[in-house]
């Protein structure tokens, strides 16, 4: 026991004979946090106690084992509950994950779902509407309603024209800066398309999506959206138009330009292949904005506001 | 030995009943794990020493908990809850790196 009072003096000064082991005041006492820490057994309590003890000539502790064995059982439940509850965590936030997951396809195949109903519901429109032409009634130009439809994106067209293959660099780029990893972008997407509708092109679609004048090509993180609809890569972007001058066109634009150096400096792939007849489907769910149907009194709805 | 048969008595029970903590107190268990194995320690240490006294013991663990609890409590209250959690964290962990320490030395006598 006589070694257990040196073992608690610290370099500041000797404790003996100071009752209950105070010190005075040291030299480093506004260090005391950080000597407390490096040279103060954790322990000190007991120490402290044993020679209170000592002092005080009190009778040794009475060994109660159930007392302590009572702090140690809650010790041991308190680590058990630890040990489950971040083990139940980690089970939550993989359940709140996969149920997201879940909840993310779900949507989509709703939305694909219903805009597979919308295109049948349009088809079943053009159809009712041609079959109203054909019995000469209604007033609707078919021919003016078959060129608005094409042009607006609404209906499915065919035709010569262009298929550009972009993809995303096999192996890193050699140039860091302004190659994003050698990943197309939304805003390479939106240059190729602007190009080809600068070339000349009568019609576009981007991953399957048919662009309108109000299609949205963007990304959210690292998906390219085309119509709020994410497209995987290789993007394949078609074009209808004139197969004589729209590839030429296109290489000679600014998009061209663009792509020419993207391929030089990046490595991305860019291909445009001129095909004899591309098919594109038609926009699904484009809104009527401003046509409105006419009362009853003038049967003869104006549909060229389809728009 | 009678320590160590409550220690696993106490995790079996723990394990077997399931406990769940409520969802205030989530944040404070593991600091307040920290704290009782800080206290487990000097007592392991004090125990070689033959200094070992129960009461102390209780009044550290129960302080020692308590009071970690409190300051991260008191961080929650003041917006800096993780950068307190963090520092409760290293003070007691340095306590239990030098009671392990003084508890090696004692045993091993390395």
């Amino acid at each position: 026991m006589a070694t257990m009072s040196e073992r608690t003096t610290t370099p500041g000064g000797p404790a003996r004979g100071t009752p209950e082991g105070f010190t005075p005041r040291r030299p480093d006492a506004s260090m005391s946090l950080l000597n407390d820490l490096l040279h103060e057994p954790g322990d000190a309590e007991y120490v402290v106690a044993a020679r209170r003890r000592r002092m005080t000539g009190a009778a040794p502790p009475r060994r109660r084992p159930w007392v302590a064995a009572g702090v140690l059982v809650t010790v041991g439940v308190l680590l058990a509950a630890g040990v489950l509850e971040a083990r139940s965590q980690a089970d939550t936030i993989d359940r709140d994950r996969a149920g997201l997951a879940a909840r993310i396809r779900a949507e989509t195949s709703m939305t694909d779902s219903l805009e597979r109903q919308a295109g049948d519901l349009d088809a079943q429109v053009s159809r009712l509407r041609a079959a109203l032409t054909s019995h000469g009634g209604g007033g609707v130009d078919a021919g003016r309603l078959a060129t608005l439809g094409g042009a607006t994106g609404t209906l499915p067209v065919a035709g010569p024209g262009l298929r550009v293959t972009l993809s995303d660099a096999t192996e890193q780029p050699v140039q860091t800066t302004g190659c994003e990893y050698g990943r197309i972008l939304d805003v390479d997407v939106q240059r190729l398309v602007n190009g080809l509708w600068a070339a000349g092109a009568e019609a576009v679609s981007v991953g399957g999506q048919r662009l309108t004048a109000l299609t949205a090509i963007r990304s959210a993180n690292d998906t390219i959206l085309v119509g709020y609809r994410p497209i995987a890569a290789p993007y394949e972007v078609l074009a209808v138009g004139d197969p004589r001058t729209l590839e030429a066109r296109l290489a000679s634009g600014e998009a061209g330009d663009w792509f020419s150096s993207l391929v030089d400096l990046c490595g991305v792939g860019y291909t445009v292949e001129t095909l004899d007849e591309v098919r594109l489907p038609g926009a699904p769910g484009t809104d009527i904005r401003y046509a409105e149907p006419v009362a009853a009194a003038g049967p003869a709805a104006d549909a060229d506001g389809h728009s | 030995m009678i320590a160590v048969l409550g220690l696993l008595l106490g995790v079996g029970a723990g394990l077997l009943l399931d406990i769940s903590v409520p969802l205030g107190l989530q944040p404070y268990l593991p600091i307040a794990i920290v704290a009782a194995l800080d206290a487990l320690f000097g007592a392991a240490n004090a125990a070689l020493m033959g200094v070992f006294d129960d009461r102390v013991f209780v009044v550290s663990f129960v302080s020692n908990v308590l009071v970690a609890g409190l300051i991260v409590y008191l961080g929650d209250q003041l917006g800096v809850g993780s950068q307190l959690s963090t520092g409760v964290v290293v003070v007691l962990g340095i306590r239990i790196f030098s009671n392990a320490a003084a508890i090696r030395r004692r045993l091993l006598r390395a």
